[in-house]
């Protein structure tokens, strides 16, 4: 089994990967002097991949939510649940699922290699009847209520909605009440030997740990795996949004805006180097120190709770800002002719270097985290991108390097505006 | 490696240094503590406002930020915050470590005296703040004001503790009702301002790899040229509740949200709070905890059932997010786990994973820069210099008995309920 090392001369660190012969790619990142130790595992299986077919089979669909609902029945097993097992190590266990992925993940300052072992198990042995499904019906009906009384979730959920006509990313993580009563111990089943074949996952482990310690228990645990095929089926989405403008009135007090730029679809996501691009390109846009950001802020249009971010999974890509305001309208229109003016005049030299030079600091500052470390990580892995070619990228990024972005991004004719506001009195 | 220092450096004011070289950025905090005053706490939240968002030298937001970004994206933050019946001002820097400035500057020693320079020399003059900075500010807290209106769980938390602790200095809103906030002035803040310098208890904590001296001398220095009038804080706790007091918001919510508060007779520095501690955790603190195992997975009733235990104040509260008709069936299963505990029906296992779990969480705390700056200001601000482990093997002296009399000393105060039904229960 070949072991590569990967060095940064700018972050003083280096990591450890391997493709094990049961089919797991596994990364390690030991930090030296830390104490705790976070692992994570991965499948490249989330909210959107709802049409599927394996090894070019017959096309299977299953109902939307499935992802996350598989996750809460996956740390069930026949033998008792994983939380319970957990208990016995200390460790601290969760999971979560996104539109592209589902995470299970530990953090523990001892006992690592039981907690790895619960892990490793768990993710390996489904057990699903229509009693254990039936249970979770409740719990997650209140988990979509919960978010449904979150005007934040809202607000970005609904800019997904607008932009997309389509793709299943329009819909919420977790269904809906409606859509998980479909739910099935079978279809769990048929999603799970489909997308938990090892070959389509990933494991990190940051911290306080040796590839020797990961391996020794990956050895015992994992168990070998055919490769298979899977292919997420998506209708074709047009470029054009939906909707420029989609609204919700909600029980609020300061309204709340998102404003989505989608972008068009591409064959493979963006590399590590345009990541950085990207990053330094809306740090300089959109950060406290652009004169976008001030001009919201003296016009009395944003808080601090302004912020931005780009998304990306299979067949989407979008860029959102947003926040609470006063005048959503007004705000968003401010924001597009900053972009406009970029587009028209490029960005201000001493605006790229101050940007280069904040997001390396940021990124340097997350190196602290053993959590932050492996998410990025396992965000990467399925990205196709490289962490430390991202933090390379972005100390030797160009003013060139960054315009150069504008041209695929950001397009001010297509773009959602989402408001969610309080009844007008 | 980790070292702590703590010295006086002035009249209530002390020096903690905190070398740890395991982490890439230093982090400067300077907590500043006060009794709550219904009066004066608006004025506070907008004096940590203030001094973080403009100063002499850089008199605007643009150019403060412009600033920070040239110390690679460096932080200078100001919250307010609940200590027992005390406010926290908090005024912090966070930046990378000289080590990894890319043309090998000292960032940490500049962010050092920026982060003087904001505290001690404001932008303001002739007894009063810039009026146009204070006319931002005042905006941004007002939204923050109805900003606690919009996330419906959060608004739950704020009026209960406005219900359970009415009268009581806990109970305050510190950000302030409307009307003050619109009653301040850019003289009345800079007197708040004057005030805190003058009289609040100061820890400073420093973090980092560099040297600390410097650090030390630049504030040393500045607080010799105030007259200083240091006073002390009290924080009153109530040993029981002599009635349950029921309360319920009506809003437009697709979830109701139930709050239980309870008494618990005990706060830090009080020994037995330890044991509160651990009763807690076992009741509802983690994901193997009797709430979460018998409320969520047995019943099906949420999907958060959590108890979380103030030892500054002594205030224990139960949370959750339910159907309206399963409003009093939740409380009542909450109470009956209550009442398992009170008589003695707590197993081994779920001590000693509740034990296994805290241990967990405190040794995992100090790995996070925050976590480990957090963790010695709780320290200091409570006389004490107990390291993680020290805390973590006083959790696991805490016998069952101990648990049980904790239970035992628990006095219901307070239902509190947020709800869209019409009916009531």
């Amino acid at each position: 089994m070949d072991i590569k090392t990967v060095s940064s001369s700018l972050v003083k660190d280096s990591y450890y990967v391997t493709k094990h012969p049961s089919g797991l790619t596994i990364f390690v990142y030991p930090k030296s002097g830390y104490k705790s130790t976070y692992a994570i595992i991965g499948t490249n299986f989330g909210s959107v991949n709802t049409r599927f077919r394996v090894n070019g089979g017959d096309e299977i669909t299953v109902p939307d939510g499935i992802a996350h609902y598989l996750e809460h029945k996956l740390f069930e097993s026949e033998d008792g649940d994983a939380f319970a097992r957990y208990a016995k190590t200390g460790a601290n266990a969760n999971a979560y699922t996104s539109f592209e992925k589902t995470c299970y993940l530990f953090s523990c300052t001892d006992h690592f290699e039981e907690s790895l072992e619960i892990l490793l198990d768990f993710v390996q042995s489904p057990y699903f009847t229509p009693q254990t499904v039936a249970k979770e019906q409740g719990i997650i009906g209140q988990e979509i209520k919960m978010y449904d009384d979150s005007p934040g979730w809202r607000v970005m959920f609904n800019t997904l909605v607008g932009m997309y006509q389509k793709h299943p990313v329009r819909i919420d993580i977790a269904g809906t009440v409606e859509s998980i009563a479909e739910i099935t111990a079978e279809k769990l089943y048929d999603c799970y030997n489909s997308f938990y074949n090892l070959h389509n996952m990933v494991l990190c482990v940051a911290g306080n740990a040796t590839m020797e310690q990961v391996l020794k228990v990956a050895d015992r645990m994992l168990k070998p795996c055919e490769e298979q095929t899977v292919e997420s089926i998506f209708e074709d989405e047009p470029y054009e949004v939906g909707q420029s403008y989609i609204e919700q009135t909600f029980p609020v007090t300061i309204p709340m805006f998102h404003l989505g730029f989608k972008e068009n679809v591409r064959s493979e996501p963006i590399s590590s180097a345009e990541a950085a691009y990207t990053d330094i390109l809306l740090y300089a846009l959109a950060s406290q120190s652009s004169p976008l950001y001030n001009k919201l802020l003296d016009e009395r249009l944003i808080n601090d709770s302004f912020d931005f971010e780009r998304m990306e999974g299979p067949n989407y890509a979008a860029i959102l800002f947003g926040g609470e305001s006063r005048d959503p309208q007004r705000a968003a229109s401010i924001i597009k002719e900053a972009i406009a003016q970029a587009k028209r005049d490029g960005i201000p030299r001493e605006e790229f270097e101050r940007a280069k030079k904040a997001i390396y600091g940021n990124i340097i500052a997350d190196f602290n985290s053993n959590d932050n470390i492996a998410n990025v990580i396992v965000d990467m892995y399925f990205e196709n991108r490289e962490l430390f070619a991202y933090v390379d990228a972005a100390a030797n990024a160009t003013l060139e390097d960054v315009t150069s972005r504008l041209s695929d991004i950001l397009d001010t004719d297509n773009c959602t505006l989402s408001v969610v506001k309080g009844e007008d009195k | 490696m980790e070292r702590f220092k703590r010295e006086k450096i002035a009249d209530g004011v002390h020096f903690n240094a905190i070398y740890d070289d395991r982490f890439k950025t230093s982090r400067i905090l300077v907590s500043m503590m006060t009794d709550i005053s219904s009066e004066r706490c608006a004025a506070y939240s907008a004096v940590a406002g203030l001094l973080v968002h403009s100063c002499k030298a850089f008199p605007s937001f643009l150019s403060l930020s412009r600033e920070l970004d040239r110390l690679y994206g460096a932080t200078l933050s100001g919250s307010s915050g609940k200590r027992g019946d005390s406010q926290l001002i908090n005024i912090s820097a966070h930046g990378i470590s000289d080590a990894y400035s890319i043309g090998g500057e000292s960032v940490y020693e500049e962010l050092a005296q920026l982060l003087c320079g904001a505290l001690f020399e404001p932008n303001a003059a002739d007894g009063a703040f810039s009026r146009e900075d204070f006319l931002q500010e005042q905006r941004q807290l007002i939204d923050s004001i109805d900003a606690q209106f919009n996330d419906k769980r959060a608004y739950a938390r704020k009026r209960f503790l406005e219900v359970m602790c009415k009268g009581d200095k806990y109970g305050v809103n510190l950000l302030g009702t409307k009307e003050q906030v619109n009653a301040l002035t850019p003289s009345a803040v800079y007197e708040a301002y004057c005030e805190l310098i003058r009289t609040a208890r100061v820890e400073i904590v420093c973090l980092t790899s560099n040297d600390t001296e410097n650090v030390k001398r630049i504030f040393t220095e500045r607080f010799a040229g105030i007259d200083r009038a240091p006073r002390t804080t009290k924080t009153i706790v109530v040993p029981s509740a002599d009635k349950v007091t029921e309360h319920t918001d009506r809003l437009d919510v697709v979830q109701s949200k139930l709050m239980l508060g309870f008494r618990t007779a005990c706060a830090e520095p009080d020994e037995d709070a330890d044991a509160v501690k651990l009763m807690c955790a076992v009741l509802g603190g983690t994901a193997h905890s009797k709430l979460f195992n018998n409320v969520r997975e047995k019943l099906s009733l949420c999907y958060y059932c959590v108890s979380s235990y103030d030892a500054n104040k002594g205030v224990m509260t139960v949370e959750s997010g339910v159907e309206n008709e399963n409003i009093g069936k939740t409380k009542n299963a909450v109470l009956a786990e209550l009442e398992d505990i009170k008589n003695g029906k707590v197993t081994d296992e779920e001590i000693e994973s509740a034990k296994l779990s805290m241990t967990n969480s405190y040794l995992t705390s100090v790995d996070s820069s925050a976590g480990t700056q957090a963790w010695y200001l709780a320290q200091v601000f409570k006389g004490k210099s107990l390291t993680p482990q020290e805390q973590a093997e006083r959790i696991c002296r805490v016998s069952k008995e101990q648990i049980v009399e904790a239970a035992k000393r628990l006095t219901l105060d307070t239902v509190y309920v947020l709800t869209s039904d019409k009916e009531g229960e």
